[in-house]
């Protein structure tokens, strides 16, 4: 035990020597989770310490608020300037003004969880093929400087104050919205996708955006139509740039055309990789490809399926978030959970290669995994995943060589999440599971959250933020009883 | 319409047709019901609830021990056993050659007694769903039916050969899509019963979920029933048939969301039950007058979803209230078991739970696998059902928990009719319990659990006596109810009367009348007027103070020709199939002084469609169209028309000339590039004919109107397994707009 903990110890003073050098990586900052993932990187890791390990949300026991969500909330939470957003659908219908199926952001106080705010779309009228029904909004949101950017179910990227109107101000250049109230939400531009790049949004438009300098980034979730054969918009891109203080677009790409295998729900990531800030992109054709950030002009491609894999048997699409980490780049490949079970792929990739690093870029290559849409943790040498057949796995971040699974005997949705030695993890069932951080398996609790948990732990200032289906939980130990353990 | 083999298969298009007779074998209404004890001749068993009142099952197997077979067959759907048969529904073969199949397996062997394969046309459903619905049986005449993916209902004798068959597909537009969820039928008395969302002409040219029986010696269509409202999705509900209060009732969730109770000989509903905003894929139990209902998704209110809910089922009307009522566990799937004083339901996560019957209480849960979609069965005091991640379970289940008996991991999947290999071979449907033995499918094989005998067993586990009606007639029905017909023909219809609680009365003297169509009825005979025209309306027939109606569209024998210019605007030729929803998807206008066709522009889920126009009976004939698209957000129109089920689409985004007859089945598609302008208006044309040996040659061409006529095809496929016959039609899909004009359809020379 001595030992795995001196070594995790120096692992962690080398990573920390090595982030030095880095313009992005994970962190605590100042206590914020302000994007998915944390930070560009997208690594589902934080320095935070001190976070819950046991809690009950019958008792109450360590939980500090609840907020009440739509029924469904594929989003995870942020959390910036002393508020939590979230997306979700109307289910809880907050203005009866604004009755019906929707696509809900929400925004509450992260001290109290009282509401503040929330955006509301009605959905697309296509329904489903564009715009699934119930599914509300899907996107992770980004916040920097009181500027929180977004993507409705409707395909349109927002950029929106965090304060709403409750600053008494309307932030333009958008200034004719409808609903000024105080519990409204007060735009700033918005790029609808659809009318300006021609996207045909398969099922949901669900990117989380990521933002580096003037630039804020999105996948734009073009795919296929109902057929599921045509991509009716094979001239659309998968992946734009936008600029974010003018809302206006800089630089598209669309190297997929109308090899969509289904639809393209990634979200982008961007770290500095070999000296370069790329912008990283898990594409429709199971391609993930990367680009130098500014100006769009792509480095290197990536097939994440074997040649032989066959759609949608063996071949897969990508749902994961890319992990940068150093030069690499970890991601899993799998498929939609509407498609069930099935094998899966999960890469270690060189990024500092250029053209199709398919071969050149291939690090190591994990094949137990199954189809997976978690995005993988990458801490002190060890890389977490788990994959939608229940399955998390603690891999060697050098050789991929696996050094344990634990069967959660439910699908995963979500992603694992490392803090302060720990691994956390929720599954379909509900359950949260917390293990060791380390190079043996233990399990350390199992606390369930009363309905499917889709989410991943968002950590800020000492207290996780998880939803479950339909409600936001803020977990934490009471600080006065911290202080008396102490 | 009907296709009968032994009659003219492919009736000469412009030649008059004869008079066919209508007239049913036998008398309709309930008769006598009797299921041997041993058979399971429907997805959910004897009495469509799961249960098999068989003892002695085995407690535990393994793929070395007590799997007495394994048939390389995989599935989606539970196996139904009559007598030492055990039938499959199931895909055969792939890519080109890939049909809808029906199996007869000795239940000893697994030997392939026949197999009867059909084509999947005109439909959205993809190859790894074919063969989602279960057969049939009929206990009475051994028949086997089957309603395939592409909403085609087969009818097959016991020995498996063709009795007739119906294409619900373009006769009713069916809306067969992606999910491919395709209810499984049920007989009941003289009926076999299907449902589809469907929407064709008239005051039926809205979508709906609509429960559709047919007459099971003929096929001919006896009613359709509406019960309900707009669906929000397709939907697979297993439907469960028991009286209360006297009255037989068909018991069913529709894709509206709602649980509904028709009279199951006549249609007509009783009661409906709206639970949830999406469609319902459980079956319900029903214990007294007690109704178990289940789903998996959003609730009317509140932010929780799936529910279980008992609701008393001996009320009429809209019902809104509940016996009690459990939230927040989906319960999408699988289907409840009755136990006495407990149900059993599995939510989509696998886990098996324990409810009282009269109060709702939680008694226990039982984790299974990871995620679940087949429903489970019961007998011998066991539960066996499988996961779809690939497990089969039995479990015992207790007053206050589960025992787990048996969990087998089936093998990993190499072979997989579904979306998927690599893993433990996946279990979407049911079991079924038969003479000693537990038959199950999954996506890769079919197995057969038990002892090498086959135990005997003598007696009924159904033996219900014959339904007869009494008192005044409440209803009339007019049969065959749907009809498509031709200029001159001479159809025979019959009233029958039914008494309050849907039961069948006599055949009626009724007073006919016709409403909107020319020609003339005399004692339920009638004879369409000479004119070759199109045309649309009611035969009614009025008994009493009761009326009630059949709906008859004539079709234009060819050759015609059809410019719209003598069209009112926004009107749609009469009883053209999906052509003129409430939407109007498809509506004559005026455009540069000339009428055209006009897709109207929508984005809503009607901005795509397929629209039929003629009889399914043609074959041998050639179709022309001058077509235009516009174009917006880097988007251009596909449009296309429809031969004898194969569709020649031109693709404007992708600047593509196609032949499909079935999309999503790539390989049997033919693509050419064709390079298309937006706002131009385009001439393309489909000969499609039969060969020798079943195969048929389609061959497209197209080109800018008014240049002369390529004297190549552009196209010319020949399809080994062909479609024999099918109506004309269009698709269209098309966001910003489409237009068609200058139809022409001509009988190949």
């Amino acid at each position: 035990m001595t030992n795995t903990r001196s070594w995790i110890f120096l692992m962690a003073l080398a990573l920390a020597a090595a982030d030095a050098a880095r313009v992005i990586a994970s962190g605590p900052g100042n206590g914020d989770w302000p994007m998915w993932g944390g930070t560009p990187d997208r690594n589902m890791v934080s320095n935070m310490k001190g976070l819950a390990t046991d809690w009950d949300v019958k008792t109450k026991k360590n939980i500090r608020w609840v907020a009440d969500l739509g029924s469904q909330s594929y989003g995870n939470a942020v959390v910036a300037g002393g508020m939590v957003f979230v997306g979700t659908n109307n289910e809880k219908l907050r203005d009866p003004k604004q009755p019906g199926d929707r696509g809900v952001l929400m925004a509450f106080s992260e001290a109290t969880g009282e509401f503040l705010w929330q955006h509301t779309h009605v959905k697309l009228e296509a329904g489903r093929a564009n715009d699934w029904p119930y599914q509300g909004v899907a996107s992770s949101p980004a916040v920097e400087s009181n500027k929180l950017y977004y993507v409705s179910n409707r395909g349109v990227l927002f950029c929106v104050d965090t304060e709403g109107f409750r600053d008494k101000e309307n932030d333009g250049p958008v200034t004719d919205e409808k609903l000024v109230g105080m519990n409204d939400a007060d735009v700033i531009w918005s790029f609808d996708m659809m009318e300006e790049v021609g996207t045909y949004p398969h099922n949901l438009a669900n990117s989380s955006p990521v933002l580096f300098g003037d630039l804020v980034f999105v996948s734009t979730s073009n795919g296929q139509d109902e057929s599921h054969v045509n991509v009716p918009s094979p001239r659309a891109p998968s992946i734009i740039a936008v600029n974010k203080t003018t809302g206006k677009l800089v630089w598209e790409d669309n190297s997929v055309e109308d090899r969509i295998l289904h639809g393209q729900w990634s979200p982008p990531a961007v770290g500095t990789i070999g000296g370069v800030v790329q912008l990283v992109s898990a594409q429709g054709d199971g391609w993930a490809r990367g680009y130098e950030a500014q100006t769009g002009k792509k480095l290197w491609e990536f097939d994440t399926n074997p040649k032989d894999a066959v759609w949608p048997k063996t071949r897969n699409e990508l749902i994961s978030t890319p992990v940068i980490v150093g030069d690499r780049v970890y991601l899993a490949n799998g498929q939609d959970p509407e498609h069930g079970e099935g094998v899966g792929n999960f890469y270690a990739i060189d990024a500092t290669k250029r053209g199709d690093i398919t071969q050149t870029g291939r690090l190591w290559h994990f094949t137990k995994i199954r189809r997976s849409i978690s995005t993988a943790a990458v801490a002190d040498g060890l890389v977490y995943i788990s994959d939608f057949s229940g399955f998390l796995y603690c891999l060697d971040a050098e050789t991929g060589k696996d050094l344990w699974v634990h069967d959660l005997f439910a699908a995963v949705w979500g992603s694992p999440f490392v803090a302060d030695g720990k691994v956390y993890i929720g599954d379909e069932d509900g359950d949260v599971t917390v293990l060791a951080h380390g190079r043996e398996k233990k399990v350390l609790a199992e606390m369930n959250m009363g309905s499917s948990v889709y989410a991943t732990v968002t950590p800020a200032h000492g207290t996780i933020f998880l939803n479950n289906r339909n409600q936001l939980f803020a977990i934490a130990a009471p600080k006065k009883l911290a202080g008396l353990a102490r | 319409m009907l296709k009968r083999p032994g009659l003219v298969i492919a009736l000469c298009v412009g030649l008059s047709v004869p008079v066919l007779p209508q007239t049913p074998t036998t008398a309709p209404g309930a008769g006598a019901r009797r299921v041997a004890l041993g058979d399971w001749p429907e997805a959910r068993g004897p009495n469509r609830d799961g249960i098999s009142t068989e003892t002695a099952l085995p407690d535990s197997w393994n793929m070395k021990s007590g799997l007495l077979w394994r048939a390389p067959f995989g599935g989606r759907s539970a196996p139904i056993v009559m007598g030492n048969r055990v039938y499959v529904q199931n895909p055969s073969g792939s890519g080109p050659a890939l049909q809808e199949r029906v199996m007869a397996l000795d239940a000893d062997s697994g030997k392939v007694i026949w197999e009867y394969k059909f084509n999947i046309f005109q439909s959205d459903v993809p190859p790894h769903r074919v063969g989602w619905a279960s057969p049939a049986a009929d206990p009475e005449t051994g028949n086997v039916y089957a309603l395939g993916v592409g909403a085609s209902v087969i009818a097959l004798s016991a020995e498996g050969k063709l009795l007739w068959q119906r294409s619900v597909g373009e006769e009713f537009a069916a809306f067969t899509t992606h999910g491919g969820r395709t209810m499984s039928p049920i007989i009941d008395g003289e009926l076999v019963i299907v449902s589809a969302a469907v929407s064709s002409w008239g005051t039926q040219a809205n979508r709906a979920h609509r429960i559709i029986a047919l007459d099971k010696r003929t096929g001919e269509i006896v009613y359709v029933a509406n019960p309900g409202g707009r669906p929000h999705d397709t939907a697979y509900a297993a439907p469960t048939i028991t009286t209360i209060s006297g009255v037989r009732l068909l018991i069913v969730g529709l894709g509206d969301g709602a649980i509904h109770a028709i009279k199951a000989q006549t249609g007509e509903k009783v009661w409906s039950f709206v639970a949830t905003k999406r469609g319902i894929n459980t079956g319900v139990v029903v214990s007294g007058s007690t109704v178990i209902i289940s789903h998996g998704d959003e609730n009317l209110s509140g932010n929780e979803m799936g529910m279980i809910a008992a609701i008393d089922g001996s009320q009429t009307g809209d019902i809104k209230t509940t016996k009690w009522s459990h939230y927040g566990e989906q319960f999408g799937f699988s289907s409840p078991l009755l136990d006495g004083p407990r149900v059993y339901q599995i939510e989509n996560g696998s886990r098996l739970k324990a409810y009282d019957v009269e109060t709702g209480k939680e008694l226990w849960t039982q984790p299974l696998g990871t995620s679940q979609k087949a429903p489970p069965v019961m007998a011998d005091g066991k539960i066996f059902v499988g996961t779809e991640n690939g497990k089969f379970m039995i479990v015992r289940p207790h007053a206050d928990r589960a025992e787990i008996l048996s969990d087998v991991e089936l093998p990993i999947s190499k072979n997989s009719i579904g979306g998927s290999e690599g893993t433990a071979e996946q279990v979407f449907g049911g079991a079924a319990i038969s003479r000693g033995r537990v038959f199950f499918v999954s996506s890769d094989a079919v197995y057969a659990i038990g002892p090498k005998q086959r135990k005997t067993l003598t007696g009924w586990a159904i033996n219900e006596p014959a339904v007869t009606g009494e008192g005044a007639p409440a209803y009339v029905q007019v049969s065959p109810t749907e009809l498509v017909l031709t200029p001159g023909q001479t159809v025979k219809l019959s009233a029958r009367s039914f008494d309050s609680r849907g039961r069948f009365l006599r055949e009626e003297q009724a007073v006919w009348s016709l409403d909107g169509l020319k020609g003339t009825v005399t004692d339920g005979a009638f004879s369409v007027g000479p004119e070759r025209i199109e045309q649309a309306g009611l035969i009614k027939a009025t008994v009493g103070v009761l009326t009630g109606e059949a709906r008859a569209r004539v079709a234009r024998p060819l050759p015609w020709e059809e410019t719209f210019e003598s069209m009112a605007d926004k009107s749609v030729p009469p009883g053209w199939v999906n052509a003129g929803g409430p939407l109007g998807p498809l509506a004559v206008t005026t455009m540069d002084g000339q009428k055209v066709l006009q897709k109207t522009p929508t984005n809503t889920l009607f901005k795509r469609g397929r629209v039929f126009i003629g009889p399914v009976e043609w074959s041998n004939y050639t179709m022309q169209a001058d077509v235009s698209a516009p174009t917006r957000r880097r988007m251009m129109a596909d449009v296309g028309i429809t031969v004898q089920r194969y569709s020649l689409v031109l693709y404007g985004t992708t600047q593509k000339l196609k032949l499909e007859p079935w999309e999503p089945e790539t390989q049997r598609s033919v693509t050419v590039p064709f390079a298309w302008k937006a706002d131009a208006w385009y001439t393309i044309k489909l000969r499609v004919e039969n060969l020798p040996n079943g195969a048929v040659r389609a061959r497209g061409k197209a080109w800018p109107k008014g240049e002369p006529e390529p004297a190549t095809w552009q196209i010319d496929k020949t399809d080994p397994i062909g479609n024999r016959n099918g109506a004309p039609g269009f698709f269209i899909d098309a966001e910003f707009g489409a237009n068609i004009d200058n139809v022409k359809l001509t009988a190949n020379e």
